[in-house]
Parts: structure tokens; C-alpha cells; sequence
């Protein structure tokens, strides 16, 4: 949404000029150049602010807000407010928990992305393999729909797909052989557990991302490579993965922001609004999780707020970290 | 190298067929060009001969190999796209090198890159890309990226060389400076080529033989001069030569020893008549624009009703046999009346767009100098051995005595 916005200004200011040098727009001609220039940008501003108040009440101020009482001893009933300086950070620094729940949040993330550009690329390019054109609408919307149903509804029906007893996934597991699993209440299958439930909700949007980018490499290049002799799996890794190389940089960075803000589905999941959520033993807490729990449960918001900016600290170095790899590895046409 | 042949080749998508039973024999180190307008199935002829389309019906043979099934990789086939189809995120040299690396098997891997590396020098100063290798596609100019293109397809010495439409992304001068190149390379590589275009200028100068393409289907297989001279039907009639030849379907009428079509706007010798031809029966009649000329000595009265420039009436008739000046004789030749409706001048020469009296146009393709005016009644005549007949239903040429039809010239 900022790169929205930012674009815009240049824009506006570069049209601006254009018109000014020919200095001959008929029908304009009475008014100067400055008061056209800013009428220009008034327009411009004027289109801009829906979008400009949303994110302004949305997001900019809380996270000013947010940033401010980080630094304060603040509550949500209580009235006094004391500068407390660096001492939030201080506390958080002393909790071993807020480092768990960076481990845990870490250990989901990394599983994540691979998972996700693995499976939503191998999905994406049966779909386009394998699918003739008349079905082919089908098989998308099938692959997306789980996107756009409740998180914490379908969550609800995870729990009962990972019941021990009589849930879908043992179920699956022992029909192949395989020991069944304590699943949401075993410390070691709690977060894949979510983990299997984030995929399926969020894989749709990435397949249809990947799709759009597959559509894109000209289909004359795989042909060309065919006549050079390439085989189908060169042909996938010299062509057909460098020139998708943006669209997998683009999926890599969502699925890392959502990964590091996952918080519904594992809240939903892990015991939600019964107490417990980010269990057993705190081997879901993640971030986010912590966050919520320290503001909303134990009302020490001061601190959770302090958590936040650490939190974003985090994801905005990790951006910049894969930014910087991008230049290396991405392909731009 | 290899010869290729095709036997009752067929492609259809879904319910449309678009190409129809084509039989084609090419020989080693041809250069052969599919001509045809947009749509006639050229590209999709070569698509199924590179392997990069499934035929429908039909057999196609490389290297005395039927390779229908074949896949595209094993058939040592080069090909150069319209849109050149350049690997955008490798180099020049990359791109060069990309089959070269994909073939590599066995061998010493350090010896085969050194090979490699000196194949793709070699082939980059053939085409005088040399010092670009280190470029990607987007940094080079049209004329280069085509260069590489052709390149890429030359490297490996393929058996079989397929261009589809290659200069039509060039300006004109780079596109004519071009086509000289293609064919100094084709005489010093001499790749077995086929070459797809809808410019007839391409196919005439490039073309060992040309193959006439129309709706998926063969109408004539046969030298440049064979194809303009000798056209098997209408439709190769028409559409060579700019602009095409003038085409006529009239019944005749006797008159002494002329046949007479159409109230005197058309006549000519009977004696220049295919046998059999114009017996009551209507006749297709086709003279090129470029083979007309103002008569001298036009019959039955002066033609011109407006004033003419002095002396235009005084050129001297020369030897008939070549290409008539303007001012040629009108005797034993074909003899069009024609009222002049729209003049373009083209620098070198003289365009008339006229209608006979049916209402039917003619184009003559006069000297500059030509004295004609708009709105004014002229008359043009033809050698009768530059008269082409046709068959007026089938459209088939009709042999003269005079002008025999090459035998094998129709496919
Ligand atoms: N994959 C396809 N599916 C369906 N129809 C096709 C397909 N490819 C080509 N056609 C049809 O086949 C016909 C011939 O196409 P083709 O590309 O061979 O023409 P062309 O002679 O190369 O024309 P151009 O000079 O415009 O390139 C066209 O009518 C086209 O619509
Ligand atoms: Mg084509």
C-alpha cells in the first residue's frame, strides 16, 4: 500500500511538468503554470485520500501510537502514564519466553517458506500440465477456495482432522502403516500440525500467483530449448526457474511476513478462547501469539508493544536481507 | 545436412483443418521458401516438421528417416522464431552455448567446455557478433538479436535449418541487408532450409524453389521464375508480382482471326489461344501490369479524346520479343481499351488504375514518362507470349504453344 502511495507523487509532479514546457494546453491557457501544477496535484491528493485516511487510521498512527508506548508504562484502564525509557525492552530481554517464541516462530517460518513454494509451484504446474483448458477453471477455483473461507472457522475443522482418536489425519496414518500421532497435544506434532492447516488455507493464492508467472515465460523459449536437445528437467531449471525467479521472490516474501504474523489459525487451534492457546508447554507460542497474550491476557501492553517493534524490526531486516539476496538471484526482464 | 520429404501431410485443430495433404520433396542443401498469405498454415507446416506440433495425417521424412513421432529434440532440427525467442537472462554467448551444453555427454567435461567455448566464438564471428558475447538480448539491437537467433540454430550444425518469417521484425534497410546475408550463409553452410515468408520479394530472392501456400494447401512448387512466368492457377496469378496480374473471365466472341472479349475492351490473336481454349466456352485471361504498354498505333481511329502532348505518339516501336516499350505496335498482340481513373506515380515508374468498359479494372505498370491523363481513353497491349489463359472453373493454367508449362512445375 506505501508503494501505492509513494508512486503517485512523482507521477503527478513528472505530468505536471510535461504540460508546462509545451505550455500550450488549449483551454487552460489563462491559468499560470503554478496554480495549474497545483490544481493537478490537488486532483491527485484529492483520488489519493481514501486510500491515504484507511492506512493513516489503520495503520499509521497505531503503529506511531505503538511505537510511542513502548516506551511508557501504559494500560488500557489505567490512566497514568510514566516514561519508563528502555525498560520495557529491558524486561523482554530477561524472558526467556519471548526467545521460545522467537525459536518457535523462527522454526515455523523456515519450514514454511519452502513448503509453500515447493508445493504451490509443483501445484501450479500440474494444473497447467496436466489440466485441459475447459476443466482447467475448475481445478483453479478448487485450489483457491480454501483462501477464502474463515481461518478460524476451518480451523475448527482441523482440530477434529487431527482429533487422536477419531480425526482424518491418524486415521490417514494408520491405514498407511504408520504410528499414529498425539498431534495438537504432543509438544513435537502441535506445530506441524498448524503448520499442515496454514498450507492448506494459504497454498491457493500462491498456486494462482505462480500461475500468472508460469503464463508469462513465452512458450516459443521452451520450444527453442526443446530444439537444442534440453531435456524437461533443463529445461525447467535454466529456463523456465530463472525467468519465474520474480514471481518466486515475490511468493517468498509474503509467505515470510505472513509466516512471522501467523497468529488465527494456531490461536484458533491450540485452545483459542478457552485459555491454553500457544500449547502444550508453549510449543506453539509464536510471536504473535505472545504478543496478543501479554496485551490482552496479562494487560501489559507496554511490554507487548515493545515486543511489536522488536517483531518488526525483525521482519523488516529479513526483508531487506532478501532483497539484497534478490539482486543476486532474481532475473528482471 | 538432409533432404526432407513430406507425403499427404495434414493438420487439423479440432474441426479446422489447416494444412491439407501437402506433398513436398526437398533436396540436400535446398533453400526452399514457403510463400503464402497470413493465416495459410506456413508456420504450422513448420512447426510439425521441427517436431513442435503433432501431425494429423501424413508422413514426414528427414534424412530418409520417418521422424513423425520423433521428438523435437532428436531430430537435429534449427530453428529461428518470428520473435527471435532469445533466452532473456543468459548472455549471448549463453545463448549460443545452451544446446551445445545441453548435448554434452560423456566425454571429458574440461575438453567438451573448450570445444564449446570455441564453437561459439567461431559461430559469433561468422555473424559478426563477436563483440556482444557478453551481452544479454535486451542490450543489443534488433539486427543483432537476429544475428544470435540465427546463431543459435547454426551452431550445432543442424541437418535441417527452419526459418519462420525471420526478417519481419527489422526495419526495411536492415531487413534487405539481411536477406543478402541469409543467403551468402545458406551458400557457404549449405543447411537444407526451409524458410517461411508472406514477402514475395524475400522468397524471389532467396529461394532456390518456392513453395505456394493457400488455405493448407500446395499451389505451385518451382523456381522463381517458373512461379512468376509460369503460374499454375489464379491464385499464384494474383498473388505474386506488385500488384498482381490482371485477371479476366469473359466469354469470347470470334471476329476474323481475333477473339474478341467483351465488346472490343479485350482482344487478341486466336492463334495465341491455349488448343481447345475459347470454343464458345468462357476463358480466364492474365497479363502483368509490368507487361503492358501504351499502343502506338491504336486501331480503329485515334484512342485519346483529350489533348496529348506533342511528339507522345512518336516513339518508335521497337523489337517486339522483349518487354514492349510504351508505343508498341498493336498487331499480333493482346489489346486492351481501358479509361484511366486514378494515376500513381512511383518515382521509377507509372501506375494506371483503369476499368474496361465491363467495369472491370486494369493495372499497367508504365514508364514514368508515359503520357496518359486521367479520364482519358488509352490503349495497352501485350505480347501474347506474356497472355497467360486459365481454366475459368478450376483456375488452372492452360498451355499455349508458345509458352509450354515446365513439366513438374505443379506439385
Ligand atoms: N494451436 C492452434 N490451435 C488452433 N488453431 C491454430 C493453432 N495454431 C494455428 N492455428 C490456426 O491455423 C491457421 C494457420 O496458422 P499458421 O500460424 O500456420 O499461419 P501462418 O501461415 O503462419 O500465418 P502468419 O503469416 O500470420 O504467421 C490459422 O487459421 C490459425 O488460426
Ligand atoms: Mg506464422
Amino acid at each position: 500500500m506505501s508503494g501505492t502511495i509513494s508512486r503517485a507523487r512523482p507521477l503527478s509532479v513528472a505530468r505536471g511538468r510535461e504540460r508546462s514546457a509545451d505550455g500550450r494546453v488549449p483551454g487552460r491557457r489563462r491559468w499560470p503554470a503554478r496554480l495549474r501544477r497545483m490544481e493537478e496535484s490537488l486532483v491527485a491528493y484529492g483520488m489519493l485520500a481514501p486510500a491515504i485516511t484507511v492506512f493513516t487510521v489503520f495503520f499509521f498512527i497505531p503503529a506511531i501510537f505503538l511505537a510511542y508506548i513502548s516506551f511508557f508504562h501504559w494500560g488500557i484502564l489505567s490512566s497514568a502514564t510514566t516514561f519508563v525509557g528502555l525498560k520495557n525492552f529491558r524486561i523482554l530481554f530477561q524472558q526467556p519466553l519471548f526467545f521460545h517464541s522467537l525459536a518457535v516462530t523462527a522454526y515455523y517460518t523456515v519450514v514454511m517458506i519452502p513448503a509453500t513454494v515447493v508445493l504451490a509451484l509443483g501445484i501450479a504446474l500440474v494444473l497447467r500440465e496436466a489440466v485441459t483448458a475447459r476443466r482447467g477453471g475448475i481445478w483453479r477455483s478448487a485450489v483457491f477456495l480454501p483462501h477464502v473461507t474463515p481461518v478460524v472457522a476451518t480451523s475448527v475443522i482441523w482440530v477434529w482432522i487431527f482429533n487422536p482418536q477419531f480425526g482424518l489425519a491418524n486415521f490417514v496414518l494408520t491405514s498407511l502403516h504408520l504410528p499414529a500421532l498425539g498431534w495438537l497435544g504432543s509438544t513435537t506434532w502441535a506445530l506441524p500440525a498448524v503448520m499442515i492447516d496454514s498450507l492448506w488455507h494459504s497454498l491457493g493464492l500462491y498456486v494462482i500467483i505462480f500461475l500468472a508467472g508460469l503464463a508469462n515465460v513465452p512458450r516459443e523459449l521452451i520450444e527453442v530449448a526443446q530444439l537444442d536437445g534440453a531435456s524437461r528437467r533443463r529445461i525447467f531449471r535454466r529456463i523456465v526457474l530463472p525467468l519465474l525467479s520474480p514471481t518466486t521472490f515475490f511468493v517468498v516474501i509474503l509467505s515470510t511476513v505472513s509466516s512471522w504474523q501467523a497468529f488465527s489459525q494456531i490461536y484458533t487451534m491450540t485452545g483459542g478462547p478457552h485459555g491454553g492457546a500457544g500449547g502444550p508447554a508453549f510449543s506453539t507460542t509464536t510471536d504473535a501469539l505472545l504478543i496478543y497474550q501479554t496485551a490482552f491476557s496479562y494487560d501489559h501492553f507496554s511490554l507487548a508493544a515493545a515486543m511489536s517493534m522488536v517483531l518488526f524490526l525483525i521482519i523488516l531486516l529479513l526483508t531487506l536481507i532478501q532483497k539484497w539476496i534478490s539482486n543476486r538471484l532474481v532475473f528482471y526482464r | 545436412m538432409a533432404e526432407i520429404r513430406l507425403r499427404g501431410l495434414s493438420k487439423s485443430f479440432g474441426s479446422n483443418s489447416v494444412v491439407r495433404n501437402v506433398d513436398l520433396d526437398v533436396k540436400d542443401g535446398e533453400f526452399i521458401v514457403l510463400l503464402g498469405s497470413s493465416g495459410c498454415g506456413k508456420s504450422t507446416v513448420l512447426r510439425m516438421i521441427a517436431g513442435l506440433e503433432k501431425v494429423t495425417d501424413g508422413e514426414i521424412w528427414i534424412g530418409g528417416e520417418l521422424v513423425n513421432d520423433e521428438p523435437p529434440s532428436s531430430r537435429n532440427v534449427g530453428m529461428v522464431f518470428q520473435n527471435y525467442a532469445l533466452y532473456p537472462h543468459l548472455t549471448v554467448a549463453g545463448n549460443l552455448g545452451f544446446g551445445l551444453a545441453a548435448r554434452r555427454r560423456g566425454r571429458g567435461r574440461r575438453a567438451a567446455r573448450e570445444d564449446e567455448r570455441r564453437q561459439i566464438r567461431e559461430t559469433a564471428e561468422l555473424l559478426e557478433i563477436d563483440h556482444v558475447l557478453t551481452h544479454r538480448p535486451k542490450e543489443l539491437s534488433g539486427g543483432q538479436r537476429q544475428r544470435v537467433a540465427l546463431g543459435r540454430a547454426i551452431i550445432r550444425r543442424p541437418d535441417v535449418f527452419l526459418m519462420d518469417e525471420p526478417l519481419s521484425n527489422l526495419d526495411a534497410n536492415l531487413r534487405e541487408r539481411m536477406r543478402l546475408e541469409l543467403a551468402q550463409l545458406h551458400r557457404k553452410l549449405r543447411i537444407t532450409t526451409i524458410y517461411v515468408t508472406h514477402d514475395q520479394g524475400e522468397a524471389l530472392t532467396l529461394a532456390d524453389r518456392i513453395v505456394v501456400l493457400h488455405d493448407g494447401q500446395v499451389h505451385q512448387v518451382g523456381t522463381a521464375d517458373d512461379v512468376y512466368d509460369r503460374p499454375a492457377d489464379t491464385y499464384v496469378a494474383r498473388f505474386l508480382g506488385s500488384p498482381g496480374m490482371n485477371l479476366y473471365t469473359l466469354p469470347p466472341a470470334r471476329i476474323g482471326d481475333d477473339l474478341v472479349l467483351a465488346d472490343g475492351a479485350l482482344r487478341l490473336p486466336a492463334a495465341a489461344l491455349p488448343p481447345g481454349a475459347g470454343d464458345g466456352r468462357p476463358l480466364s485471361i492474365g497479363i502483368r501490369p509490368e507487361h503492358l504498354a501504351l499502343a502506338a498505333d491504336p486501331p480503329g481511329g485515334p484512342v485519346s479524346q483529350g489533348p496529348r502532348p506533342a511528339g507522345s505518339g512518336d516513339f518508335p516501336a521497337e523489337a517486339a520479343g522483349t518487354s514492349p516499350p510504351d508505343g508498341a505496335t498493336t498487331a499480333g498482340r493482346t489489346v486492351l481499351r481501358c479509361r484511366v481513373d486514378i494515376l500513381e506515380r512511383l518515382g521509377s515508374h507509372l501506375l494506371v488504375h483503369g476499368s474496361l468498359s465491363t467495369g472491370q479494372t486494369v493495372i499497367a505498370r508504365l514508364d514514368a514518362q508515359a503520357a496518359v491523363r486521367q479520364g482519358e481513353q488509352i490503349v495497352l497491349t501485350a505480347r501474347t507470349a506474356d497472355t497467360h489463359f486459365f481454366d475459368p472453373d478450376s483456375g488452372d493454367r492452360l498451355v499455349t504453344a508458345s509458352m509450354p508449362q515446365l513439366a513438374g512445375a505443379r506439385a
